[in-house]
């Protein structure tokens, strides 16, 4: 009587905890998919300085800026579709990396400390995005393994854990060189 | 000479690296606390008369001084009874000695020591204890006071290279998924940086203005994810717990020094005063720190040659005679001071160093996984090197990337157990080589055993070595066995007798 008790009371701990911690793990997920978003939405506000910047410069350009404005805006009305966002924001990769690509052709513009600067931070919102990803994936990877292996994998079922899908980095953006400094 | 060859190593994939890595940290940790458990079981028997001593003495005083006498009466009786508990325990076992005949007897003796074995709870007790507290000291200093003590101050945004860094740390930070540490700089030359910190929420990453100049981005941000991996891991802790350790027996080999040298007092008086401090200085906890160090390695006759010294000529005559009745006292206390660092120096050294050696290629392969670039993390291992920690961190330059590693220690003739824990930069690339970094023709110390195979010259040179050896490590370890029944039985026998005289 007593040992039957027990039990059950283990296995009802056991299942407080895999839930708690499967529950844990969903929503770190989540977290880590809003700081994509986050890391996303600060590249759209560095574009308008950036831009304001190299006009000076690149007066003959007009049309590589415009595309960048375009694709920003794009991006910005994209808003929570996520493969239209996607789609959006490699396209703003694509036209960005294009605009610092011809602004290599100008001594002064590189040399410029407010460019410098601009550049700096478009990297690293680059790199920051890309971390944010495996971060995200890397969540992803432990929620789905908690909910695949056993013996969680009894509970997940039934409490409608179902397993998420990665972020893969998508063809454009692995087409597209990276903004290095 | 020919140009040493590229060392070949198997590829590893940085997951299997990393399992590995967990499996052997498991291991190591319960050989550690095995170790740390049975070295402490054989040096109960000086430890607990020490504890008891002081633990009736306050009772005593307290008792003396008339606040709560009754209870403090009873626990001098208490200690009292286990004493003499103890002591008719460890005759019993004297006895028991003459029944051994041969090897096959000793299992009669078994009883014996079971009856005698809760001598060691005191001492473990207070073992534990002393853990705890060391450990907790040195995590809190280890923090906001050791940035204000090396002169660190926050990154100034305005500068495109520290821009780059607070950027950097953030990057990484978001991979990692944990909070961004608070950055500081120190302005040095030298290239290093460190974490410092208890916890994830309040840690603190160091870097010297020379890493900023002296690596480019790709290789500052691998530096970045190793501080930050090594955030996340809770290395912090471990390492304070390691040197918890080291610095518990430290303690213990300076309370043996009391007699025999002025700087035990000094660093007792420093501990007790940085316990009692709210916020003790780091400078304060870092003296403290190396003097517990100190009492693990320092010479076993230390300081009354130079007391001899000062004495004015005519009178050192007078001197050694006022000296005498110091010998007995003066003596036991060596001993137990041998056994101590023998055991220290052979037993619990060697497992901690290597559980601090596993946690860091642990941390080495997270950085893998975090920044996925081993060969800028290699790069800048190879320009940091073996640097000095900046000056005035050398007490905790085991949380500096770059720490000089134990050859270079010698090198240097310091006396810090801390400085000796970190693997070589060359074993380090030569493990993020497997992982995926460029081979490099740097040569990782030890033994090469297919060269030494290929070669049967040096194969018997190895083996004379080995038989040679062999015998005197088996001889040593008898002397040393030797030695640690002595000094129990002194302990015991004169600890226990102390306690019921004094107590």
């Amino acid at each position: 009587m007593w040992i039957v008790l027990a039990v059950l009371a283990a296995l009802a701990l056991w299942a407080i905890f895999a839930f708690n911690r499967m529950v844990q793990l969903r929503m770190q997920a989540k977290a880590a998919w809003s700081q994509i978003d986050v890391q996303l939405r600060r590249r759209h506000e560095l574009i308008p300085n950036l831009t304001e910047v190299v006009k000076g410069y690149m007066a003959h350009e007009r049309g590589t800026l415009e595309a960048v404005t375009r694709a920003r805006d794009a991006a910005r009305s994209a808003g929570d579709d996520i493969p239209a966002r996607i789609v959006a924001e490699s396209a703003l990769t694509g036209a960005l990396t294009r605009m610092i690509g011809l602004a290599e052709a100008y001594p002064q513009l590189r040399a410029s400390e407010n460019m410098q600067m601009l550049q700096e931070e478009l990297a690293s919102t680059e790199n920051r995005i890309a971390f944010a990803r495996q971060h995200f994936n890397d969540c992803v990877m432990g929620f789905n393994t908690a909910i695949g292996t056993f013996p969680n994998l009894l509970l997940a079922g039934p409490m409608g854990f179902a397993p998420q899908t990665m972020f893969e980095a998508d063809e454009a953006s692995r087409a597209a060189p990276a903004v290095r400094l | 000479m020919t140009a040493p060859e590229p060392t070949r190593t198997e590829r590893v994939n940085f997951h299997d690296e990393l399992a590995r890595r967990r499996r052997r940290g498991w291991v190591v940790t319960l050989v550690c606390l095995a170790v740390s458990a049975g070295v402490g079981l054989v040096l109960s028997a000086v430890v607990t008369p020490i504890v008891l001593l002081a633990l009736g003495g306050l009772l005593k005083l307290v008792a003396g001084l008339g606040f709560t006498g009754t209870a403090a009466a009873a626990g001098v009786a208490a200690i009292h009874g286990f004493a003499a508990h103890h002591m008719d325990a460890f005759e019993a076992l004297i006895d028991a000695l003459d029944l051994i005949k041969g090897p096959g007897d000793l299992g009669l003796l078994l009883p014996y020591l079971a009856r005698l074995s809760p001598v060691a709870v005191p001492a473990l007790i207070a073992g534990a204890l002393t853990w705890l507290w060391l450990r907790g000291l040195f995590l809190r200093a280890a923090g906001q006071d050791l940035v204000a003590r090396l002169g660190a101050r926050p990154a100034r945004l305005d500068d495109l290279e520290e821009r780059q860094v607070a950027n950097i740390f953030e990057e990484v930070a978001l991979g990692a998924g944990t909070p961004t540490p608070r950055l500081f700089l120190i302005d040095s030359p030298i290239v290093n940086a460190a974490a410092l910190g208890g916890s994830p929420k309040d840690a603190i990453v160091l870097v010297t203005r020379g890493l900023l100049d002296g690596l480019d981005r790709d290789e500052t941000e691998a530096v970045a994810a190793r501080l930050v991996a090594s955030i996340a891991a809770g290395d912090l802790r471990t390492a304070a717990g390691v040197m918890g350790v080291i610095h518990t027996f430290g303690f213990f080999l300076t309370i043996l020094d009391l007699p025999l040298r002025w700087s035990a007092w000094r660093t007792l008086g420093g501990l007790l005063l940085t316990s009692v401090t709210p916020r003790p200085s780091a400078a304060a906890v870092a003296r403290v720190g190396q003097g517990l160090e100190d009492g693990l390695q320092a010479e076993l006759v230390p300081d009354i040659e130079q007391v001899l010294a000062k004495v004015p000529k005519p009178l050192q005559g007078i001197a050694k005679v006022l000296l005498v009745p110091w010998l007995l006292p003066l003596l036991v206390s060596l001993l137990y001071k041998a056994v101590l660092f023998l055991w220290t120096a052979f037993f619990v050294g060697p497992p901690m160093a290597m559980l601090w050696r596993n946690r860091c290629y642990w941390t080495d392969a997270r950085t893998v996984k975090l920044a996925r670039n081993p060969e800028a993390f290699a790069r800048a291992l190879e320009k940091i090197g073996a640097a000095d920690p900046p000056a005035g961190a050398e007490a905790y330059g085991y949380l500096f990337i770059g720490a000089p590693t134990a050859e270079r220690r010698a090198a240097a003739n310091r006396k810090s157990m801390a400085l000796a824990l970190p693997p070589s930069v060359g074993q380090r690339i030569a493990r993020l080589s497997a992982m995926g970094a460029g081979l490099r023709s740097s040569r990782v110390a030890g033994v090469d055993w297919t060269q030494v195979a290929a070669h049967p010259a040096r194969a018997l040179i190895v083996a004379g070595l080995t038989l040679l050896l062999g015998p005197l490590f088996l001889i040593l370890f008898v002397m040393i066995g030797y030695l640690t029944a002595i000094v129990m039985t002194i302990g015991l026998a004169a600890g226990l007798g102390f306690v019921l005289w004094l107590i």
